[in-house]
């Protein structure tokens, strides 16, 4: 598998002052919900017009053939026309589209043409074959071919590397996701310990851009994981970090990863909390030593600490550790 | 082997995204996944042929029936029974491919032999859970027994296969699916080793990995075989319209029952796999925080290689 680029939705379109856009395919099986989408809306028209030119019909003498004949080129028209129509003013999108957050753009990223929606929607019909008889299901049954299979655009979507269906291939078109894709922000840090653990980083280390990618996926993604999980994740990376800072071995792995969230993303003006001040350094050469009758080490940053306190009872040892590590809301 | 350089991008997914990445999958590795698909698939389709073929003798069955006027309904009967069979089946004879499908994430096309030799060392475990206790094998003892004595009882049939067997493995199937990649892909020993106290028992693996998330994963399950039976359905209605395409017969015949239906339920069996495979990585990915997990120690590495 690792002989090509890795498997993904992803669509890289580079223009032509050389700037690549990253684009989330739509494959079939998302495409999926705006065919129903968009085939109910049909069937509704359908109806809704039907309902109205029957009353018209049987209202207005001699209206009934002419009722029919608008029903069908109503029909016609809905049938033919509703995509294009839909695709080509409203920036690629029909409504089931619109519903289910995906739009056709060509391949080369610029918004379809009129030209394009019709091509990819006239073929549509293609993109059903083979329509099996309903004799296959009823032997009394007309042979009339009109049970679409969707094999074709199931295996052109499997084949192409766009997930283009025969339509899309002759138009030049995609389907991606009108959706914004994940960006690390908005990351809430409300434990004062972190602030006070970034002041300790040393100065001259800097962070690589994979380095800075990972810490910021975990700051996002670290309060949807449980607290023990969370430490277990951290210490893979927190080790070789620990070592380099010359930090104790008991520093929380977490907090040193919001640390250097902290230090390199989140500017100091975001972040005021009187308390940091009091909380003594993490480092091993200023760690405080443990008398005899101290167990364990106070430490403000470390994995071992107390259970939640209630504030009511041990004013100084809340000033120490504000917030325990293991009931930390960040 | 660089942990954050996989083969499939690992991220958090959607459902239908993951039922679309399934179709990149069998793309780019549509050769090996065939090969690891058919060595497992073969011996069992064997078995199905030979227990099932008296089933198939539609015309001698309704000659020696009382209560049965119609032949369709002996054809009703075997399709029904040789669909669960192999639904029943599929997890056990298609564990090579969970496991190359495992393996293809990290390392670059495991030979056939280390594929299998991996699947033989777990073997032991995958017949215990698998094959028993999620009948994979088990099964094959009601069509022995369908074999000695093909005449229709609907009142045993019906009740065994459609309300217990298929029943009971679409439910344990659909709370929890990740069996066969928690035995064979993280090794998980049925019983806690005393040597190592630190490695999780099948057990608690299994409750810990599908616990949060059983009610999403029975949604998704009832999803997915819901698109499996449209697209097998599609497959058959086209092979049917190409073939009367193609000879001018348009009738069911019985090449259908014995070779082509067997053969389009086991390639809907085989996309199954794949996309049971990248369900597994996406709940891991969601509850474990393992694609975070991936980079980190990516990250490490790097960190401790540059010191």
């Amino acid at each position: 598998m690792n002989a090509q680029s890795a498997i993904d939705l992803t669509a890289v379109i580079t223009t032509p002052e050389n700037i690549q856009f990253e684009y989330r395919i739509a494959g079939p099986f998302r495409r999926l919900p705006a065919l129903l989408l968009d085939f109910a809306i049909r069937v509704i028209c359908f109806l809704v017009a039907f309902v109205l030119l029957l009353i018209v019909g049987l209202s207005i003498p001699f209206s009934g053939s002419i009722a029919t004949m608008l029903f069908l080129i109503f029909w016609f028209a809905i049938d033919w026309f509703y995509g294009l129509v839909f695709e080509s003013s409203w920036n690629g999108q029909t409504p089931g589209k619109y519903l289910t957050k995906i739009r056709v753009i060509s391949i080369d990223g610029r918004p379809i043409n009129g030209y394009q929606a019709t091509v990819r929607n006239f073929l549509r019909l293609a993109d059903f074959a083979p329509m099996v008889s309903l004799e296959m299901f009823f032997e009394d049954a007309p042979a009339v071919y009109m049970v679409p299979t969707f094999l074709v655009s199931l295996i052109c979507m499997s084949i192409t590397s766009r997930f283009q269906r025969l339509g899309d291939i002759a138009a030049g078109t995609m389907v991606v996701v009108n959706e914004r894709a994940w960006v690390p922000n908005n990351v809430k840090l409300e434990d004062p310990r972190i602030a006070s653990l970034s002041e300790h980083i040393p100065a001259n280390f800097r962070m690589s851009s994979t380095l800075a990618k990972v810490i910021a996926l975990y700051a996002e993604r670290r309060t949807r994981i449980p607290t023990a999980r969370r430490a277990e994740l951290a210490s893979h990376l927190a080790r070789p970090l620990l070592k380099q800072f010359q930090f104790r071995d008991d520093t929380s792995p977490d907090l040193l990863l919001c640390a250097l969230y902290y230090r390199e993303f989140v500017t100091k003006d975001a972040f005021v909390d009187t308390r940091v001040q009091s909380l003594p350094s993490p480092l091993k050469r200023e760690a405080p030593v443990p008398s005899s009758d101290d167990s364990p080490v106070q430490a403000p940053i470390s994995n071992s600490l107390p259970p939640i306190l209630n504030p009511s009872t041990t004013e100084s040892t809340a000033t120490a550790n504000p917030i325990p590590l293991d009931r930390q809301v960040l | 082997m660089q942990l954050d350089r996989t083969a499939i991008t690992i991220s958090q997914r959607t459902g239908t995204e993951l039922v679309d990445l399934s179709l990149i999958v069998l793309r780019r590795n549509w050769g090996l996944i065939s090969l690891h698909s058919m060595l497992g698939i073969l011996p069992f389709a064997l078995i199905n042929f030979v227990l099932l073929w008296p089933l198939t003798q539609y015309d001698t069955l309704l000659m020696a029936s009382r209560d049965f006027a119609s032949s369709d309904l002996f054809q009703v009967r075997y399709l029904c029974i040789m669909t669960g069979v192999i639904l029943i089946e599929a997890p056990f004879a298609l564990s090579g491919l969970t496991y190359f499908i495992g393996q293809s994430v990290f390392i670059e096309r495991p030979s056939a032999r280390s594929v299998w030799m991996s699947v033989w060392q777990r073997m032991g475990a995958m017949i215990l859970i698998v094959g028993l206790l999620r009948l994979s094998m088990f099964v094959l003892v009601p069509m022995i027994f369908l074999f000695a004595d093909p005449v229709f009882r609907p009142e045993f049939e019906v009740p065994i296969y459609l309300f217990l067997m298929c029943g009971y493995v679409f439910l344990i199937r659909g709370f929890r699916p990740f069996a066969t990649e928690i035995l064979l892909l993280e090794r998980c020993p049925l019983v806690k080793p005393k040597s190592r106290p630190d490695q999780l028992a099948y057990s608690l693996r299994s409750s810990s990995i599908h616990r949060s998330l059983s009610g999403e994963l029975f949604g998704m399950h009832i999803g997915v075989s819901i698109v499996e039976f449209l697209t097998a359905v599609s497959l058959i209605m086209s092979s049917m319209f190409l073939i009367g395409v193609l000879t001018g017969t348009w009738r069911w015949g019985m090449w259908m029952d014995l070779f082509l239906f067997p053969l389009i339920v086991w390639c809907t069996a085989i996309w199954g796999t794949i996309i049971r495979f990248l369900l597994y990585m996406n709940s891991r990915i969601r509850t474990e925080g393992w694609e975070i997990e991936l980079r980190l120690k990516a990250e490490a590495q790097r960190m401790e290689a540059k010191s």
